[in-house]
Order: structure tokens, then C-alpha cells, then sequence
């Protein structure tokens, strides 16, 4: 144990760190706060203007500005940044799943299926997108800049948000979180993600993810109110609307730097140790069903 | 005594409709909703430069589409059907990643003789995908007439070393009967073989064919997992078996899914 745990932070040591591709968040001037929560912030691809504005206008009736923040995007990385985030197999692992290896050949890439064995080789979930990839790291990008900036709390919205009720009674929830869970580290603003009929989805299978230890399923799956809508979970799918506390950005940013990139986001947040995840049993701000994404592949001209 | 014909007609016309087109299935039931076995969903569990080898390419078709699939990978192709053969050279000549071996696979190295079909007129080359190294078996022969050549044979193993392969990422084969023969003449290869994608017989229609159950249960003594098998009862069908490596990798380590074989 102490020997993988030794190989283990000599290697995360010998390589680039994820941090190396975080993006910065540029002018950041403007109000973009509201009560108990410091600093709001939107993920916008710049090809996308046509979402920004959409969102913008959705949360306009309630004087709510976020910054947007220009998102990391994953179609447009460079081979060597892909060839860094994954995680890169090292002698003393044992072999892995089928995951996604990004191969070059000839200036072209090709995303291939491949056991988990070659050393030096960085490895994702398999089927793991371009575009997931550049969503994760847009989320931990603001995360940095979040923590670096001293925020205590600070509320993280994709660009496909749909505003169910006035969204600052999330003002008075986060009052009553500090209160009645006062080790929460994200708060969902909404029960759970919508697919595309507009059904909430929810999580039931954890997947295995090398080199982290899992808990069982259980764990993951327990509900518990703690006051009024306000429920205790262990895992959910989606990361359109989060507000998340300094103890959880620092939770997941370390969790990120230790074990790089594998899953998709809203796969491998839940598996960030002792995360304290808290959501509602009603939605305030949700995702737009069946909205369109570019993770899948790029939908932009 | 006219009703009674009519009424037999038409169960034999329900019977016919109904054993044409009821496929059963076996494997893994997450595959299943796939509803055939298809080369489309077999990406999922290849590099992008997988080492393919085809014995029975037959025109070419399949290969035809392997190559579109996998441009980056390697398709070796056997068929050793002279007019198959001449078709499937033309069909691939604009492909870079493929390349033909006019020959047979068999038990041995040397030459073996080779029964064409070419129907019941005996003279249409499109039924040459069902000719075989074996002879066709008693009641048969009025399907499948035509001349009987000689052509090269070699084992697996021997061919893949000729051909300096140390191993394969799928294994396509369609050798009409031969099936358990080839793979009992591979177990150095069959290690490192990861797929194995394979037409199988359930009607004796040849002499010494492999059975499918025999076929099976050599595979899965070999350490391959079955993954899916869809088949016309009593005829044929087409089966996936996936190496116990590759099975794990999928289905234990990515999926976190511990199947009860």
C-alpha cells in the first residue's frame, strides 16, 4: 500500500500537472454576486453567444448577472494537452478497463479502445469526449479561480439552465445550509437532471474508476432529508446548476489533481472523498430538456 | 378434401414465415437489444488499428466495410475460391489497409481439395460462399453442385507466423464447417487473439463439420466468452466470443458489471 501510495505521488510529480490547462478567468469586473453567495459564475463556449444570451435573459427578471466565463474548449485542445489530463499508466498498475486512448497518426486523431497497460499512455473512460474533457476543465478552471480569488461560496451555472422559480430563494437555502449541514460542500439547485422528455434522471450505478476506492453503492445511493426540501445525497448526474462551498472546491480540485481527468464530470464528482453533496426536492434552476450540448461532438458552424 | 389442402398450404406458409424469420439469441443479454450480430457495434472494443484477419472473405463485401471502418487498421483476407477470389482483388484494390491470400485454412500445411458450390445449375459462382475443404454430406449434393479443385492450405498459426502476425485484435470466420478444425490448429495465435466473430453451423449439411456446441465448448475451454450469438434454429447463425481479458476489461473494470456466466 505504501509503495503504490509512494509511486503514486512520485508520478503525479514527474508529470504535467491538470492544473497546467486550467484557463484563467479574464475581467472579471461587475457585480456577480447575490445574498450568501460571492461570486456567480456562467460557462459559455465562445462559439456559442446565441446560449449566453439565453441564459442571460432567463435570469434578467431577477437582476442576476453571472460571469461568464469562457469555456475550455475540448475540440479545440492540443494533442499534448489530451495526452497529459488522462491518466497515465504507470509500471506498477495493474491492467485496466477498455478506456479511450486518443492516438495521432499522420496530424489526425483517432479515439481508440484500448486495455488499460501501456505505460506512458493517458487513458479516459472509455468513449470519454473532446468535449467532455473541456467541460471538466472549465469547471475546475473556476473552481482554481474561485479558491484562489478567497470566495467562500460561489454558484457555477452551464449555459443550459432553465429558471423554474425565482432563484434567489437559493440565497436563503444556502442561509440555512450553513445552519442544518454546516459541512456542505455543493448544493444542486435542483432535484435532479432532466433528460430529454424532461424525466428527471437519476444515478443508480457507480462505474469503477482506476486507483480510486469506491464505496459501496449504498453509499452513494442514500437520501436523506435534512430540512424542508433540502436532502442529503450521495451521487446525482448533471452539473448545469451547483453552488459550491470552499471546503468542496478544494476537495475537488485536489481530488482532480491526484487522479487527473477520466470520467465525465458528473461521474467522477461524487467519488471525491467525503464530498457533502446537498440538492432539492424541487427544481429552482434545472437544465433545459433535451437542450442541445457540444460534448457529444461540436453542433457549432 | 380442397379446404383441408388450402388449410395445410397455409400452415405450411405460417410454419415457413415463421421458422425464417425466428432468431434466437444467446450471450450476454446487454447485447441482445443489438437484435444481430454486426461489425458496426464491434468498434466499441478495438483500437483504432486493429489487426484483422478473414478467412472466408468470400467478395470481399465485409471486407469492403472492415476497411471503411478501420482505415487505420490492417485486414488480411482469405478465400480461397478462384472466382471469389478475382472479385475480392478487384474489390479491394483501392484499399491500402488489405491485403488477399488466395488459399484455405485447414489442419495442416499443403494442399487440400476444395468443393465449389456453385448452386443447383452448378455453374452460378454467387453460392461460392458456401463451398468448403469438406465434402458436402448425404441429400446435399442437388444445392450445392460443382467441381471439386485443389488449393493451398495452412494452419492458423502457421500462416499468421508466415505472415509475421503476433497477434489479432478480431478474427472473422467464415469456413463452412471448418471452424473448430482452424481454431484446434491455432492455440498459439488464439492467445493473443482478442475477438473472434464467427459464422455457425447448426445444419449438417457437410461431412466432419464443426457442430456449434463442439465450437463452444472449445472456446470456452480456450478462455473466450461468449457474448452474443444470434441464430435461425436448425440453421445457422453468427456468434462473438470475446477473449476472458478483453470480456473483464469491458465488462468488470469499465462497466463495474460482475456477470454470472
Amino acid at each position: 500500500m505504501i509503495r503504490i501510495l509512494t509511486c503514486l505521488l512520485l508520478s503525479i510529480y514527474l508529470q504535467a500537472g491538470i492544473e497546467d490547462y486550467f484557463k484563467k478567468a479574464n475581467h472579471k469586473s461587475g457585480n456577480h454576486s447575490m445574498g450568501n453567495i460571492d461570486f456567480i459564475y456562467m460557462i459559455n463556449l465562445d462559439r456559442r453567444p446565441e446560449r449566453y444570451e439565453r441564459t442571460i435573459k432567463a435570469l434578467k427578471p431577477y437582476h442576476i448577472e453571472p460571469y461568464r466565463f469562457s469555456a475550455v474548449n475540448g475540440w479545440e485542445l492540443s494533442f499534448e494537452a489530451i495526452d497529459n489530463l488522462g491518466i497515465i499508466y504507470q509500471p506498477w498498475m495493474d491492467p485496466g478497463p477498455i478506456a479511450s486512448v486518443y492516438r495521432h497518426k499522420d496530424g489526425k486523431e483517432y479515439q481508440s479502445y484500448e486495455i488499460m497497460k501501456e505505460v506512458g499512455v493517458s487513458y479516459y473512460s472509455h468513449s470519454l469526449s473532446r468535449g467532455a474533457i473541456g467541460c471538466l476543465l472549465s469547471h475546475l478552471s473556476i473552481l482554481q479561480d474561485a479558491y484562489d480569488s478567497g470566495y467562500e461560496t460561489i454558484w457555477v451555472m452551464e449555459d443550459d439552465i432553465r429558471v423554474v422559480s425565482n432563484p434567489h430563494e437559493l440565497s436563503n437555502l444556502v442561509g440555512i445550509l450553513n445552519v442544518v449541514a454546516p459541512a456542505w460542500d455543493v448544493f444542486f439547485t435542483d432535484n435532479e437532471v432532466k433528460g430529454a422528455n424532461g424525466d428527471p434522471v437519476p444515478c443508480t450505478v457507480i462505474r469503477p474508476r482506476p486507483l480510486v476506492h469506491l464505496q459501496p453503492l449504498e453509499y452513494y445511493l442514500k437520501r436523506t432529508t435534512v430540512y424542508g426540501d433540502i436532502v442529503k445525497i450521495g451521487m446525482r448526474f448533471g452539473s448545469a446548476s451547483m453552488i459550491i462551498r470552499r471546503s468542496g472546491m478544494k476537495k475537488i480540485l485536489d481530488y482532480f489533481k491526484t487522479y487527473k481527468i477520466y470520467f465525465p464530470y458528473d461521474i467522477d464528482y461524487f467519488l471525491v472523498p467525503d464530498i457533502q453533496f446537498y440538492a432539492l426536492n424541487r427544481d429552482i434552476v434545472t437544465n433545459i430538456a433535451g437542450g442541445e450540448s457540444d460534448n457529444g461532438q461540436p453542433t457549432y458552424d | 378434401m380442397e379446404v383441408q389442402l388450402m388449410k395445410n398450404k397455409l400452415i405450411c406458409i405460417l410454419f415457413s414465415f415463421l421458422t425464417l424469420h425466428s432468431m434466437e439469441y444467446e450471450g450476454i443479454g446487454l447485447f441482445q437489444s443489438y437484435g444481430k450480430i454486426d461489425i458496426d457495434w464491434l468498434p466499441q472494443f478495438l483500437p483504432y488499428d486493429p489487426l484483422i484477419v478473414e478467412a472466408g472473405a468470400f467478395r470481399g463485401d465485409e471486407t469492403d466495410r472492415m476497411a471503411q471502418k478501420w482505415p487505420q487498421g490492417q485486414i488480411h483476407s482469405i478465400e480461397p475460391d478462384h472466382d471469389s477470389f478475382v472479385l475480392l482483388k478487384e474489390k479491394i484494390k483501392r484499399l491500402e489497409n488489405v491485403k488477399a491470400y488466395e488459399c484455405a485454412l485447414h489442419d495442416h500445411n499443403g494442399i487440400c481439395p476444395f468443393h465449389l458450390c456453385r448452386g443447383m445449375n452448378g455453374k452460378d459462382s454467387c453460392f461460392g460462399y458456401a463451398s468448403s475443404v469438406l465434402p458436402l454430406s448425404e441429400g446435399m449434393e442437388i444445392y450445392c453442385k460443382g467441381p471439386t479443385v485443389i488449393v493451398p492450405c495452412f494452419t492458423l498459426d502457421h500462416w499468421c507466423k508466415k505472415q509475421g502476425l503476433d497477434h489479432i485484435d478480431l478474427l472473422r470466420l467464415e469456413v463452412e464447417g471448418m471452424e473448430l478444425q482452424v481454431l484446434q490448429n491455432a492455440t498459439d495465435i488464439l492467445q493473443k487473439t482478442q475477438i473472434i466473430y464467427v459464422k455457425t453451423l447448426i445444419h449438417p449439411h457437410r461431412w466432419g463439420m464443426t457442430s456449434y456446441n463442439e465450437l463452444k465448448s472449445f472456446l470456452l475451454a480456450r478462455g473466450f466468452v461468449l457474448l452474443s450469438h444470434w441464430y435461425e434454429q436448425g440453421i445457422n447463425g453468427h456468434a462473438v466470443f470475446l477473449s476472458r481479458e478483453l470480456f473483464d476489461a469491458y465488462f468488470k473494470l469499465s462497466l463495474g458489471m460482475y456477470l454470472d456466466l
